[in-house]
């Protein structure tokens, strides 16, 4: 990790165990308060810096893990993405939090601009965002606006945390579109799934630690439940799912580094994925009745790993597509695609 | 947050991506006429000649010191050739283990005699090495060993007992026998010694115990007061319980312990075509982020070790997921070609499934049983 990222992960890591316990209602407006401490200790800077172009992608991508690993429910991934979706665009970056489509709309040109109409599902935090960054196709062409959302229709729903993933209606006409230029849809939704696998990362790391301390303390038959081996052996096989996870959030880095990585991106959130159900579902059997309660805190990671594998293509969609282009690209070049020394685009 | 801290793996530079090509292109002919079920069984191919060729290339023992006729490569190059001759089946067996467990450690605790005398011709692929460790009443619990080597007036030593499931026993040159010289004390890890073992040497027997499928790899050697002069001794008398357990994180967490059946994985790609269903192309997508995602991991692994740090808990981290993820492989693999294994068949993934299978149940045994392991890895996380 660069000295940059590492400063601003151990920043972001400071505010949130600051604010410290878990903001579990996202309609309870909690998260603005989170919000304006990021903004306060200097966090909406290193956004900005993101913007500027100062730090990379990779950058703003890392602090999303130490978020998850407390379980801040703020939109912080998805304002990132749109602020790295929004580089292009003439005028000031919004500090607020932000969201975006991943599917584009019709945009047709009207006096004073475009007119754009359309609907967008499962839009997470849309009512907590002051804008959402849509894209549009133009005449054949995909571009990129950004919208204030007090202009748009929205409907309520959520994610199997209680997040918000809400519907989209919009009829609006902005003079405020530019050209999407590399980015494309199928890297859109790619970031998305970059952005939970290192989300996954980190609330496993907190599932693990929960698991770890609980069967360390929780006495039954006369001994803690950690000198049973059964429990050991659960523990262990928890552990090669979180470091799996780290594995996938790391190789998830690395694929934002330069371009926009598919390959590494879907490795990771098949990977990722697959860890998250894994590892909840081992924590929850550690826990016994106790995880299942609303007040225990355990939900509020294990819920997020439930929702977040499916997030912006599930296992199966992202090991598909990989299956797909290494079963093209021939089985000469699935070595090389594992060691990295060749991409594959077939 | 946790202390499960995987550092990034080294980068790689041009250096090293050209020798992985010279590697690959080395394989590419030197293995032309292999067949696939073999290629399958990498590390149970004893194949001497094959030794001696990529000894005269620089590629065994490359990282030891040039006193001895290495190379003195990094150990990132070593794990680009090991990786290499992995994925591509290639007969490693004769010099496997003088170059992963031998070799070190006589580098490490071996007398100068001795690292003279071995360790040039294993760098040459000329000197195979055996492990002497199980016993019939000692597998997963090494310290039960009861082998023992007998300290004589006036210097030397006389062994009697018997070693099992010795690989390579039959062909191998020398053995490093791990057993005891002292009586059990309170402390049941102590007492034992590591020797150096030609054996050649009168009174050792080595009879074959075929595996399942037929194929000769392991031995059981007795011993029958077998004399061994002082100087076989390797370190200090007493110290091979800590010589042994000193370097597990890195027999633990190489590419060895995810790829062992990766030639399956290549023949299922192939014999699936271009244009897989839609469960295969999952299946495939699947097993090759894992290996991806693994092979992240071992690598950083790696790098902690040539940086001198201690990644014990992430070395038995690797083996566990690696080992799960080999075993799976077959299991998924067969159930997307509706065909029957067979080791005799001229369709090569037909016949690559048949050896796999019957090799899997050994990769969660070998280096440490899956269930020792995980209560190590427990240790690790510090709740045991």
């Amino acid at each position: 990790m660069s000295d940059t990222r590492e400063l601003l992960v151990q920043a972001a890591q400071r505010v949130l165990s600051d604010q410290g316990a878990v903001i579990d209602d996202p309609d309870s407006g909690g998260y603005l308060a989170l919000w304006s401490a990021l903004t306060e200790a200097g966090m909406s800077t290193a956004l900005h810096r993101v913007m500027a172009g100062e730090l990379g992608l990779a950058d703003a991508a890392a602090l999303v893990r130490p978020a998850a690993y407390v379980g801040a429910a703020i939109p912080l991934a998805e304002t990132l993405i749109a602020q790295w979706l929004s580089a292009d665009m003439a005028g000031d970056m919004p500090t607020t939090p932000m969201t975006f489509v991943t599917s584009p709309l019709e945009a047709h040109a009207v006096r004073g601009g475009w007119r754009i109409q359309g609907h967008g599902s499962r839009i997470p935090w849309l009512r907590a965002a002051s804008h959402v960054v849509v894209p549009l196709w133009v005449g054949g062409r995909l571009f990129l606006t950004m919208v204030a959302t007090d202009t748009v229709s929205l409907q309520r729903g959520h994610n199997l945390a209680g997040e918000p993933r809400d519907e989209l209606s919009l009829d609006a006409v902005t003079a405020n579109i530019w050209p999407a230029g590399t980015i494309d849809v199928p890297t859109i939704c790619a970031l998305g799934a970059a952005f939970r696998s290192i989300q996954i990362a980190g609330a496993i790391d907190r599932v693990l630690e929960l698991t770890t301390t609980y069967v360390r303390d929780r006495v039954q038959f006369g001994k803690p439940l950690a000198k049973l081996q059964a429990v050991q052996q659960l523990c262990a096989t928890l552990a090669g799912h979180a470091a799996a996870a780290t594995a996938s959030a790391d190789l998830t880095l690395e694929a934002l580094e330069q371009r926009v990585d598919l390959t590494k991106i879907a490795a990771a959130k098949t990977r990722a994925g697959e860890a998250a159900g894994a590892a909840a579902a081992i924590a929850h059997q550690l826990h016994g009745a106790m995880g299942v309660s609303r007040e225990h805190v355990l939900h509020r990671f294990t819920r997020r790993l439930w929702a977040w594998r499916d997030e912006y293509g599930n296992e199966a969609h992202w090991s598909l597509w990989l299956g797909q282009q290494i079963a093209k690209a021939g089985v000469e070049e699935l070595w090389p695609l594992i060691t990295e020394t060749r991409e594959i685009h077939a | 947050m946790s202390n499960l801290v995987f550092t990034t793996p080294p980068a790689s530079t041009p250096r090293h991506e050209e020798l992985r090509k010279e590697v690959r292109d080395f394989l590419g002919s030197a293995l032309a006429g292999l067949s696939p079920a073999m290629r399958a069984s990498s590390w149970f191919n004893f194949d001497a000649e094959f030794s001696r060729r990529l000894g005269a290339r620089g590629w065994i023992g490359m990282t030891w010191p040039s006193q001895y006729g290495g190379a003195e490569r990094s150990a990132h190059d070593r794990y680009i050739v090991v990786e290499e001759l992995l994925a591509a089946g290639a007969p490693v067996g004769a010099h496997w283990i003088a170059d992963r467990q031998s070799g070190p450690l006589l580098l490490r605790f071996g007398s100068e005699q001795q690292r003279q005398t071995i360790l040039p011709r294993i760098i040459r692929g000329e000197c195979y090495f055996c492990i002497g460790m199980s016993e019939p009443d000692s597998g997963s619990d090494l310290a039960a060993v009861r082998t023992r080597a007998e300290p004589i007036k006036g210097g030397g030593y006389r062994v009697n007992g018997a070693k099992i499931w010795t690989t390579f026993a039959h062909v191998a040159n020398y053995m490093i026998l791990f057993c005891r010289t002292d009586d059990r004390s309170d402390d049941r890890h102590q007492g034992f010694s590591q020797f150096l073992v030609d054996l050649s040497t009168p009174g050792i027997t080595v009879r074959p115990i075929l595996d399942m499928g037929g194929r000769h790899h392991f031995n059981e050697v007795v011993f029958q007061d077998v004399l061994l002069e002082e100087g076989a001794l390797i370190g200090e008398r007493g110290d091979g319980w800590s010589q042994v357990t000193s370097e597990l994180a890195f027999e633990r967490s190489g590419p060895e312990r995810f790829l062992s059946s990766y030639v399956l994985l290549t023949e299922l790609v192939r014999a699936l075509g271009r244009n897989p269903d839609p469960r295969a192309a999952i299946a495939i997508g699947r097993l090759t982020s894992h290996l991806i995602v693994l092979r992240r991991l071992s690598r950083s692994v790696a790098g902690m070790l040539e940086s001198g740090g201690a990644p014990g808990l992430q070395a038995a981290l690797v083996k566990d997921v690696g080992n799960t993820l080999e075993q799976e492989l077959p299991e998924i693999a067969r159930l997307l070609l509706n065909v029957e294994p067979d080791s005799d068949s001229t369709e090569p993934f037909v016949s690559t499934l048949a050896e796999t299978i019957l090799q899997a149940p050994i990769y969660s045994l070998r280096g440490g049983a899956r269930e020792v392991l995980r209560g190590i890895i427990a240790r690790g996380l510090d709740i045991r």
